[in-house]
């Protein structure tokens, strides 16, 4: 249905991970959502698109993130579904 | 619905961006509560006055785009699409104003009228965020407010710039979604043009945008028109030209350029400083924490099944006497006036209508206080917290984690439960929810374990009693499980995706109003079967059927009631108690468990009851007076053991006669398998059809269809329950 690799990815491919493996107060960079286009869409609409910055409020169990000002929960299997990036 | 002068209005917005407390503000007490056509989604509309003009208003559920994922929004989409409402009142969260705005710009790329409440200026203004409005007002070509409407701020100028902006012209938003994308949004838009039927749809970038991003409700619409086929095949031709050009898919290059487009007016406008780390953070680490976050949960809910329970108790029995005591005096007192008094006429108002009133008035202070606990819940943010600690867990057995709460109050009283199932997010869910609640066991459920563990298992009481609220929590998992693999299976499921609104102390105002609609909603919809229902088993049992007693006055086992409990009997031999009077006190549980009992002691002819003397009128109205005053008094002794952790009191007070005749009936209807009997009764009492006030919530909530489904499959289960526990128990030798 779409291809799973971000352009901007191809080179930092050994850093990507994902948004339940990110280290708790950091800041992340959204690469892709892999799969499940209902996850996509949920997210795309809450504003969690490729290229974003998020901030990790906690990782896992479940996951909360700060975008903007907003504080988005995020459960462990669709965070596993997010692939990020560290920022900076 | 209104009058042809009223001009309409919606409000749209964000869960929790302060919709439903801006609405409230607006409209004051001038609220009428239904369904959406077809939906299980409250619908809230009301109206207000400015200068003169009658404005109808209609509060939308809750959306964050009109590209729908769940059942709420393709409502809201649905209805701003197709309605096209004079004005759009669009409540967007000042202190998320990205987040908030992906619906701003879709409603205005829709070309609507459109009045942007922006909501909690105060939480931003705390956090330091500054909103230019009126370059947001040039950039989106509408009219931007200022509320913080949990406290009424801007109220009075939303509605000026409602007057303001009715009858305007309406611009459309036109966003640029880049070459690759408007080359193919310019030839869609070409191809709708070229169809009149589909051309008048909407405004023909709007089309092409909903159908681009693969919108099943537009897809749907447009499929039903001439030449319909042609145009949803040129899109679909579209979306894959553009997955095929930018490497993603075509719904999320929309949103994805949409939110660019977003950023950069907002960055405009605030600068994209990221706030740092809040309080609530801290506290938000603890209350979803992977190991406490559980235990937080369960103690809240202990909290909130304990005020439901324990606290509305002594209401509970003052209502329940009052109907039963002086107000059925009352109406003898009256027919008496008339000279309608001894007849049938007196057993139909007195043992038929009141005894109806009664069993709906016995609810109002459970749900009250039910309702009251969730609207707290709701207004202070935890609610969501809530649902994502629990998530993980039950949906391993695709139960979702917002059920939780409603199978908890199950054990209170599945009536509240049924209705609890509002705050859960897609119809699956809340009619999954619904048809496993009341396999928990409710308080009602409980006499009738007491009564028999009491005859047939006096040294193990306790642990029966517990087995029986521990096997329906295992029947509910089990067919939880198998429907969310079968007729209830999901492919994609609703991913857990939610913001978490700001934690804050409960507006009496919102609360005030949830739990007033929704006390009402029981009243005016349950109500009304209930007090049918109850009328109906009268005339069963007043119908002389045989024998030579006459209307209302015949004996029991010669009613139709007891024609159908003998009629019923068979089916329940093979369980091992297949006597009329067993199969007739389970006829009176279906209209409601705590009669089970009482119709027991009936048919076997125990009067438990003293006879006493009827006081007069004015010692009637001190009694319902002072017995007011002690359940307020009782209620206030219960507030401390809320907390308290002190275990089911097994107390039994049945008469020794009742238990003897009890124990000789199992015997004999068992072939001298009392015991056994006895379990699979209780097991059977567990899993049917809890109370005709929870069938009629069902079907209030789920339709006609699914009641029969629940009614029938739930009699199926504890058919099948009973067989295996007695047929089973004889065939391992026990017994």
């Amino acid at each position: 249905m779409f291809r799973r690799r971000h352009p901007a990815a191809e080179d930092t491919a050994a850093d990507e991970i994902t948004l339940a493996a990110a280290a708790r107060d950091t800041q992340v960079r959204v690469l892709r959502i892999s799969g499940r286009p209902r996850l996509m869409m949920r997210l795309a609409t809450l504003g969690v698109v490729p290229g974003v910055l998020l901030t990790i409020v906690k990782p896992r169990g479940p996951a909360i993130v700060s975008l903007g000002g907003a504080r988005i929960a995020i459960g462990r299997s669709a965070a596993e579904s997010v692939v990020v990036e560290a920022a900076e | 619905m209104s009058g042809a002068n009223d001009r309409r209005i919606a409000i749209a917005g964000c869960p929790n961006a302060g919709k439903t407390s801006l609405f409230n503000q607006l409209t004051g007490a001038k609220q009428k509560v239904g369904n959406w056509p077809g939906q299980t989604v409250e619908q809230f509309s009301g109206e207000f006055t400015v200068a003169d003009e009658r404005f109808e208003i209609v509060d939308l559920p809750g959306a964050y785009g009109l590209v729908a994922v769940s059942a709420e929004e393709a409502i809201a989409a649905t209805y701003l699409a197709e309605e096209r409402p004079e004005v759009v009142v669009t409540v967007a969260d000042a202190s998320n104003l990205a987040g908030s705005l992906h619906l701003v710009a879709q409603i205005a790329e829709l070309g609507l009228r459109q009045v942007v409440a922006l909501n909690m200026v105060d939480v931003a203004e705390r956090r330091g965020i500054e909103i230019d409005e009126e370059r947001l007002s040039a950039a989106l070509g509408v009219e931007v407010v200022r509320t913080v409407a949990r406290r009424g701020v801007g109220t009075a100028d939303v509605k000026s710039a409602i007057a303001r902006a009715d009858g305007r012209q309406s611009p459309q938003l036109v966003i640029d979604y880049g070459p690759v994308v408007e080359r193919h949004i310019g030839r869609l838009v070409e191809d709708i043009l070229a169809r009149p039927a589909v051309a008048a749809v909407g405004p023909a970038r709007w089309t092409a945008l909903q159908l681009l991003a693969g919108d099943a409700a537009m897809r749907t619409r447009i499929g039903a028109l001439p030449a319909g086929d042609e145009v949803l095949a040129a899109a679909a031709a579209d979306r894959d030209g553009i997955a095929a050009e930018s490497g993603f898919a075509a719904e999320m290059v929309l949103a994805e350029r949409r939110f660019e487009w977003i950023t950069r007016l907002v960055g405009a406008m605030t600068g994209s400083q990221e706030p740092g780390l809040l309080w609530s953070d801290r506290m938000d680490r603890v209350l979803t924490h992977r190991f406490f976050g559980i235990p937080v949960f369960l103690g809240v809910m202990w909290i909130v099944l304990r005020v439901t329970a324990d606290v509305t108790a002594p209401y509970l029995d003052w209502v329940d006497a009052t109907v039963s005591g002086p107000m059925s005096r009352w109406a003898v007192g009256l027919l008496g006036l008339v000279g309608a008094d001894g007849g049938w006429f007196e057993s139909l108002i007195v043992d038929g209508v009141l005894a109806g009133v009664g069993a709906v008035l016995v609810f109002v202070p459970v749900l009250f206080a039910l309702y009251l606990m969730l609207a707290l819940l709701e207004d202070s943010g935890y609610m969501s917290r809530a649902a994502a600690v629990m998530d993980r867990a039950m949906r391993a057995v695709g139960i979702p984690g917002k059920a939780f709460l409603p199978m908890m109050v199950g054990f209170g009283c599945t009536v509240p439960a049924i209705y609890a199932t509002r705050t859960l997010d897609s119809s699956r869910d809340r009619l999954l929810t619904g048809l496993l609640t009341p396999f928990m066991s409710c308080g009602a459920r409980l006499p009738v374990y007491i009564l028999l563990a009491a005859v047939f298992y006096a040294d193990s009481k306790s642990m029966v009693v517990f087995a029986m609220y521990l096997l329906g929590i295992a029947v509910a998992v089990l067919i939880g499980f198998l429907l969310s693999k079968t007729a209830l299976r999901e492919d994609d499921p609703t991913p857990f995706v939610m913001v978490l609104p700001e934690f804050r102390l409960p507006n009496t105002r919102t609360v005030w109003a949830l739990v007033r609609q929704r006390t009402g909603s029981f009243i005016k919809g349950a109500g009304t079967t209930i007090l049918l229902a109850s009328i109906a088993v009268w005339l069963l049992l007043a119908l002389p059927v045989t024998g030579d007693g006459g209307f209302a006055d015949t004996e029991i086992e010669n009613s139709a009631f007891g024609a159908v409990s003998k009629g019923v009997a068979p089916v329940l031999d093979p369980l091992g108690f297949g006597e009329w009077e067993q199969s007739g006190s389970l006829l009176s549980g279906f209209v409601a468990k705590e009669v089970v009992v009482s119709t027991v002691a009936q048919l076997y002819a125990v009067d438990e009851t003293a006879a006493e003397d009827a006081p007069g009128f004015a010692a009637d109205l001190a009694d319902v007076g002072t017995s007011f005053l002690e359940a307020g008094a009782d209620t206030l002794r219960a507030l401390p053991a809320v907390i308290g952790l002190d275990f089911i009191d097994l107390e039994d007070d049945t008469p020794t006669a009742l238990q003897a005749a009890v124990r000789t009936s199992f015997e004999d209807s068992s072939g001298g398998r009392g015991q056994l009997a006895a379990l699979g009764f209780m097991v059977f009492v567990l899993l049917y059809t809890p109370c005709m006030a929870a069938v009629a919530a069902f079907r209030q909530e789920f339709g006609t269809r699914w009641m029969w489904v629940s009614v029938i499959g739930q009699f199926a289960i504890a058919w099948a329950g009973a067989f295996i526990v007695f047929q089973g128990g004889r065939l391992v030798g026990l017994g």
